[in-house]
């Protein structure tokens, strides 16, 4: 109960700080929109960042780095760094400058006017609602899949058919995702962008701080960071894969086990040089069988899992935090900023915020390979590891509050931006600039998110098994794979209409193709390793520059109006 | 902005950092080398945002969003504004 009570508070708590934004709303839709432009570097550093974090930040990173170890955090976090510190510099500064000056609210306006085409918005706006609504229901469903188990036990009479029986009396998925996606709704009808802002610098301070607290405790349970180094599982002499030590929870010990537990075995043994190390902390890629219980026939069945990171796959994955240089959510977020001078902060200090947040996790999923079974979900390994090293309900509501707040810290900017979207680029540009009151925009906007919310839900609950962090993947791939659209919309003047509806025909197609050959939404790699965002950017980039060069350029006053500043 | 683009390929070539790739020696701060070298990779990234916040700010760009339109057909007409890309 403790832990429901603490998730209770901390959902109020958002509400008041909705409440209390709502005050600051000056009644227009360029403040519901953009909080007419007036949001500080803080504001923007924090909102920036916790839009862009996921349940991936805490939950996602740890439960990769349980699978493949260390390298989890070259392969997302520390690229991430390099590449959206450069996409706030390079291309965020730019659009907002664009956008102030020329009174765009949305990407559509801007491509719109920039490729002198109304049909590139209705081909735009499928393209980014399709790839919006994936992201949303990882956090929906993400939101389920923490609180039920940390909650189990708690109604046992109300709640009687958990997902798995060890959860009964848990707070089911349909329950806490539709308590969450109000919440949310309620900060972002009433306070719009400006609440949407503090909301999430809110909540990004909360996860971020929540993340330090659990790394805290899980170092002192395991008696400090050198002994904590030495416990990811190991590989012996004759190819067995072994846990040298367990966890004691009566004891509050960290215990030798004698003979080491053998939970697995390498498939190939012949590299001799894999003798003694911890494949978690290498990025080498070793293949290894476990054996998982089978919850129904309650017998061993073989599980193979590659430990470590192939190297084409780490280089290629460079391409999927290009993903953040056309999300529709983080354009409007820029658009939020008082001056381009909002931008110093973030540019600095991203990637610091990162490395606060994903070292820590990074270091709990490796130390977890040594401790919890292997077959444990992947999601639910942070969870686990508080709940066997440091037991205590506080600090597990407290945790999951930071999931919470990952969580929705990304949801909220997504369903303001469909609003957005959907009441700028389809209904307002349909009927006309002025064919509408200020008042009416909102109440469309509004009357929107509403919708998005409701129909988000519906689908997250249709789809609650689904493996949300390989859909986030996806997500971000078809995001990546549109990235040359807008780089070369700000930066080649001979970007031309054709060019961006070639670029987007082929980033929708080869997106498409590889996300059918990957069973809609499983993890897939092409050839020896190539993540399929890598293809579909290049064949979006050819596109691009082959058809523009072929294509009548853009008309002077277009490339006077986007290029202002003598080359 | 040829330095911030020279010294972003160099971090891009610096990721990859393969000479580390098997390597699970020399645990320091508690981290094994390959975290330790990225924990470290991250600070760099924050410190060619710094650079190119201090060194390489986009004046130009700011100018820009903040001149009325009016000012614009005024300055337009006399030629474009100053800064590079």
């Amino acid at each position: 109960m403790n832990v429901l009570l603490i998730i209770f508070l901390y959902l109020l708590v958002l509400l008041a700080l909705g409440w209390g934004s709502s005050r600051l709303f000056r009644g227009t839709s360029k403040d519901f929109f953009v909080a007419s432009h007036s949001i500080g570097p803080f504001l923007l550093l924090m909102s920036v960042f916790g839009t862009t974090m996921t349940a991936f930040a805490l939950v996602g990173s740890t439960g990769k780095s349980f699978e493949r170890g260390i390298g989890t955090y070259g392969l997302m976090a520390s690229i991430s760094g390099l590449v959206h510190m450069a996409i706030f510099f390079l291309i965020g500064i730019r659009l907002w400058s664009l956008g102030k000056r020329h009174g765009y609210l949305t990407q559509i306006q801007f491509f719109r006017e920039r490729f002198e085409s109304r049909g590139i918005g209705y081909l735009l706006f499928p393209i980014l609602v399709l790839l919006v609504v994936p992201y949303l229901l990882i956090g929906i469903i993400g939101a389920g899949k923490v609180i039920e188990p940390v909650t189990a036990g708690a109604f046992p009479a109300i709640f009687v058919n958990p997902t798995i029986p060890a959860w009964a009396g848990g707070v089911p998925p349909w329950l806490s995702g539709l308590v969450i996606c109000l919440v949310v709704l309620t900060y972002v009808f009433i306070g719009g962008s400006r609440g949407a802002a503090i909301a999430n610098a809110f909540q990004t301070l909360v996860f971020m701080g929540m993340g330090m607290v659990a790394f805290y405790f899980v170092v002192q349970s395991l008696g400090g960071l050198e002994q904590a180094g030495k416990v990811p599982m190991r590989i012996n002499e004759k190819g067995d894969v072994v846990q040298d030590y367990r966890y004691e929870p009566e004891a509050g010990e960290l215990l030798a086990n004698v003979p080491p537990k053998i939970i697995g075995k390498v498939t190939d043994f012949s590299n001799s040089n894999l003798t003694d190390t911890h494949p978690h902390l290498a990025r080498e890629a070793v293949q290894v069988e476990f054996k998982k219980k089978n919850p129904k026939t309650k017998e061993l069945e073989p599980i193979e899992r590659e430990i470590g990171i192939p190297f084409i796959t780490f280089v290629t994955y460079l391409f999927i935090p290009l993903s953040v240089g056309m999300f529709p959510h983080l354009f409007q977020h820029w658009l939020t900023a008082k001056n381009a001078r909002a931008f110093k902060l973030t540019v600095i200090a991203h990637p610091l915020c990162i490395m606060i947040v994903w070292v820590p996790c990074v270091l709990i999923g490796s130390w977890a390979s040594g401790l919890l079974p292997p077959g444990i979900p992947p999601p639910a390994v942070l969870s686990a590891m508080l709940d066997l090293l440091v037991g205590d309900p506080l600090l597990t509501g407290l945790l999951t509050a930071g999931v919470l707040a990952a969580i929705m810290s990304s949801l909220d900017s997504q369903f303001l931006c469909l609003g957005t979207v959907f009441t700028n680029d389809i209904v307002v540009y349909r009927a006309g600039k002025d064919a509408h009151s200020d008042q009416k925009k909102l109440q469309i906007a509004r009357t929107f998110i509403v919708v998005i919310v409701a129909a988000t839900y519906l689908l997250a609950m249709a789809l609650k098994n689904a493996n949300v962090f390989d859909l986030a993947i996806w997500c971000f791939s078809g995001f990546a794979a549109l990235f040359p659209l807008v780089f070369a919309a700000l930066y080649w003047r001979r970007a031309t209409r054709a060019g961006a509806i070639a670029s987007i025909v082929a980033a929708l197609i080869s997106w498409a193709y590889f996300f059918h050959k990957s069973g809609y939404g499983g993890e897939y790699f092409v050839g020896p390793g190539i993540v399929p965002a890598a293809i579909c950017f290049f064949l979006s980039a050819v596109s691009m520059v082959l058809v523009s060069l072929i294509t009548k350029p853009p008309t002077q006053s277009t490339i006077d109006r986007f290029f202002p500043t003598r080359s | 902005m040829k330095i911030f683009w020279t010294v972003f390929i160099v971090l891009l070539f610096l990721h990859q950092d393969f000479w580390n790739w098997a390597s699970e020696d020399g645990i320091a701060l508690g981290m094994p080398r390959g975290l330790l070298y990225h924990a470290f990779f991250s600070l760099a990234c924050s410190g060619l945002g710094a650079w190119a916040v201090f060194r390489a700010w986009p004046d130009e760009w700011e100018q820009y969003a903040e001149q009325s339109e009016e000012d614009a057909e005024g300055g337009e007409q006399s030629g474009s504004m100053s800064g590079s890309e």
